[in-house]
C-alpha cells in the first residue's frame, strides 16, 4: 500500500499522531520520512482579530531628549532628579510641566527664538521664601 | 572526492585555516562576553566564548552556520581580551564595556553561560591555555558558571586538579552535548570531537566530583538521535546526570557552499531525499526562515525524553520553542529552581518566556486555569538592569539593519517590546510558540496580553500517567 493510501484511511475518533505512530510500524527510516512529510503537515494559527497594540498612554506621556551640549543635562541636573542607572530617565518633571503651564498662561512668551517674560507679568516675592510671577498692576 | 571526504575536509575547515596558529595580544580581538539575542526566553543571557570559534567539526553546528554566513567574518582564530575579563570578574573592571557588564551582571553573580557559540573545551584551549585562567578565575571568586561542552580538553590534568579542588564550593555545572547515541553515529556527524562514551566518561567524571551535571541533548535530530536514545538517557542516567535539556536540530533557509556540503550529508544520514524539502513542508511558515519542525513530528520523541526524566526524578528541559511549556525548572538548560549545595546557582532570571509558560502550563494543569501573560509580568527591567542598557542593546541582531540614529536608542527592552506586539516577526510569541500563547486583547501600556492554549497531546499524555504538574 502507498504512503497516499495510507494516510486517507482513518479510523473515528483517532489522533493523528495515533495514526503516525501505527503507520511507522516496521517501516524503514527513508518509509518514516516520507509519512511525516504526508501526515505532519504544520497546522495554521488562527488569526487574531482583536485590538492591535498602539502607542501606549505611558508613551504617550514620555519625550527623549538630546541636547546640544552636556552642560544643559549637568544645568538639570541641578534642578531635578535624574536616574542615571537608567539612561538619564526621571518622573520628576514638575519644573518643566511649570514651564510649560506659564507659556500656555502667556506668563512667558517666546518671540523671533527667544524667551522673555510678559509684559503684563512682573516678579513678585512673597517675603523672601517664594518668587511667583504675577500679573503686574494697571 | 567522495562527499564523505568533503564532509570530513570542511568539518575540520577551521582547524585547517589555523595550522600552527600561536595566539598573541594582536588576536586579543573577540568581544565577549556578550548578551544573547535568544534574551526573550532565555534564562542565561550572559554569554561567553573564550574563541572567536572552535576547533570541532559538528556537522549540524548552528554557530558555524550563522558565522560561515556572516561576510565579515574571519576564519583566523582570535581570542578574548582574558586579562580584562579576570580583573572584571575580581570587581576590577578596567573599560568602558567591562564596567557596564560588571554593574549588570558580575557585581550580581549573575550566572556565567559559557559555551555559546564555541567549545569551552576544545582542541584551541589545549594549545592556547587561555580559558583555563578565567576558570581559575571564577573558582577563585565562587562564581557561578555553567559550561557547555564536549571537548576532551577538560580531561587534561590541569582541568581536572582544578575542578577536583573547587568541588566543595560546587559554583560550576556542566551541559555535557550529547546527540548521537553510539560512537558509530557520532564519528559521522561529529569529526574532531571526542566520541560519545568519552563525552559520557566526561559527565561521570564530574558527577563523582560532586556537579551538577547535564545532558545537553541539543540538537534533537530526527533520524538520528531517535535510534538508540533510551540506551543513552539510561548510560547518562548512570554517569550522574540530573537533567536532559532537549532541543530539535533547526535549519536556515539560508545557506553556504559548505553548509550546502553539509545539508546533503545530513540527508543522506536521517533518511531524506533534500534535507531543505523535508524542513519546508513541515515547518510552520510563521517562524520565518530559521525552519523549526512543527509540534506533531517532535511529540513522540519529547514523550520518550519527558517520561524518562518523569521517572527517575530528573529536571526536565526543553528549549525548543515547541513543548517548552514542560520545562520543570524555568531555565530550559536545565538549571535547578533550588540548589541548595550552593544557591548561586539559581542566580538566572525569571524575567522570560520560558518560565512563564512553564507557570502557565502549571496553573493550567494544577487548577484549570487559564493563564494571561503580560508583558510587564515577564521582563523587569528593575532587576534585569541589562535590559534598558543601550550600549549592551547593540548586541542584539536586530540592530543590524537599524540606522545609526535608530541604535543609539535601542535596548533590549524595546526590543522585547517591538517584538512582542508584532504578530509578524517570527519571533513574536504567538508565532514562536506556534500557538501555544496567543494575544486575546491589549492591556493598558497597548501590549499584547497572550493566554495560554491547551495542546490535544496534554489530555492524552495525562491519561496515560504522565504528569503535567511538575
Amino acid at each position: 500500500m502507498t504512503i497516499s493510501k495510507f494516510t486517507k484511511t482513518k479510523s473515528h475518533n483517532e489522533s493523528i499522531i495515533e495514526r503516525f505512530e501505527k503507520l511507522i510500524k516496521n517501516s524503514s527510516k527513508r518509509e518514516i520520512r516520507k509519512i511525516e512529510m504526508a501526515l505532519l503537515k504544520p497546522q495554521p494559527i488562527k488569526r487574531y482579530t482583536g485590538k492591535q497594540p498602539g502607542i501606549s498612554s505611558f508613551h504617550k506621556k514620555t519625550i527623549e531628549f538630546t541636547f546640544s551640549s552636556e552642560k544643559y543635562v549637568e544645568q538639570i541636573e541641578k534642578l531635578i532628579r535624574i536616574n542615571k542607572h537608567i539612561r538619564f530617565n526621571t518622573h520628576d518633571t514638575h519644573i518643566f510641566e511649570e514651564f510649560l503651564d506659564m507659556i500656555s498662561a502667556e506668563k512667558l512668551i517666546i518671540e523671533n527664538g527667544k524667551l522673555i517674560m510678559a509684559s503684563n507679568y512682573i516678579l513678585k516675592s512673597d517675603g523672601g521664601k517664594q518668587t511667583k510671577i504675577t500679573r503686574r498692576k494697571k | 572526492m567522495s562527499l564523505r571526504d568533503e564532509i570530513f575536509d570542511e568539518g575540520r575547515r577551521f582547524v585547517l585555516e589555523n595550522k600552527g596558529l600561536k595566539l598573541d595580544d594582536k588576536g586579543r580581538q573577540y568581544l565577549s562576553p556578550r548578551i544573547s539575542s535568544e534574551f526573550m526566553d532565555c534564562s542565561m543571557p550572559l554569554t561567553f566564548d573564550q574563541y572567536s570559534h572552535c576547533s570541532l567539526g559538528c556537522i549540524y553546528c548552528f554557530a558555524y552556520f550563522f558565522k560561515s554566513c556572516n561576510q565579515t567574518f574571519s576564519s583566523k582564530l582570535h581570542t578574548v581580551n582574558h586579562t580584562a575579563l579576570i580583573d572584571t570578574i575580581h570587581g576590577e573592571p578596567n573599560s568602558a564595556r567591562n564596567k557596564i557588564m560588571y554593574e549588570h551582571f558580575f557585581k550580581k553573580k549573575f550566572l556565567f553561560h559559557w559555551g555559546g557559540m564555541a567549545d569551552p573545551f576544545c582542541n584551541f584551549e589545549k594549545s592556547n591555555g587561555i580559558g583555563y585562567q578565567i576558570v581559575k578565575a571564577l573558582a577563585e571568586e565562587n562564581y557561578p558558571t555553567l559550561f557547555s561542552f564536549k571537548g576532551s580538553a577538560i580531561f587534561k590534568p590541569n582541568f581536572q586538579n582544578l575542578f577536583g579542588d573547587y568541588s566543595k564550593q560546587k559554583n560550576f555545572a556542566f551541559q555535557v552535548s550529547i546527540i548521537a547515541p553510539t560512537d558509530k553515529q557520532s564519528k559521522e556527524v561529529e569529526i574532531g570531537v571526542p566520541v560519545t562514551s568519552r563525552r559520557i566518561e566526561a559527565i561521570r567524571m564530574l558527577s563523582q566530583m560532586g556537579y551538577y551535571t547535564i545532558l545537553r541533548l541539543r540538537p534533537y535530530i530526527i533520524g538520528i538521535t531517535n535510534e538508540g536514545i533510551d540506551d543513552l538517557l539510561h548510560k547518562c542516567l548512570e554517569a550522574g546526570i540530573r537533567a536532559v535539556s532537549m532541543e530539535f536540530f533547526a535549519m536556515d533557509a539560508r545557506s553556504s557552499v559548505g553548509m550546502r556540503k553539509r545539508y546533503e550529508w545530513l540527508s543522506k544520514l536521517i533518511g531524506v531525499k533534500s534535507l531543505q524539502k523535508y524542513f519546508r513542508a513541515l515547518s510552520p511558515s510563521e517562524r520565518g526562515g530559521y525552519m523549526r519542525l512543527n509540534r506533531l513530528v517532535k511529540e513522540k520523541y519529547v514523550k520518550t525524553v519527558y517520561k524518562f526524566c518523569q521517572d527517575n526524578n530528573l529536571v526536565f528541559a526543553c528549549s525548543d520553542p515547541d513543548f517548552k511549556e514542560l520545562n520543570t525548572s524555568g531555565s530550559c538548560c536545565g538549571m535547578p529552581d533550588k540548589y541548595p549545595a550552593n544557591p548561586l546557582l539559581e542566580n538566572w532570571t525569571r524575567g522570560q518566556m520560558t518560565y512563564m509558560i512553564k507557570e502557565a502550563r502549571k496553573k493550567h494543569h494544577m487548577h484549570g486555569t487559564q493563564a494571561k501573560i503580560k508583558f510587564d509580568s515577564v521582563y523587569h527591567p528593575n532587576t534585569d538592569t541589562y535590559l534598558n542598557e543601550v550600549e549592551l542593546g547593540q548586541d542584539h541582531v536586530m540592530v543590524s539593519d537599524r540606522t545609526q540614529a535608530q541604535r543609539q536608542g535601542i535596548t533590549y527592552l524595546k526590543i522585547a517590546k517591538e517584538i512582542w506586539n508584532n504578530l509578524r516577526s517570527p519571533s513574536n510569541p504567538r508565532n514562536y510558540f506556534h500557538g501555544k500563547v496567543m494575544p486575546i486583547t491589549i492591556d493598558g501600556d497597548g501590549n499584547f496580553i497572550y493566554k495560554y492554549i491547551e495542546d490535544e497531546y496534554e489530555e492524552k499524555w495525562k491519561s496515560e500517567g504522565l504528569d503535567l504538574t511538575r
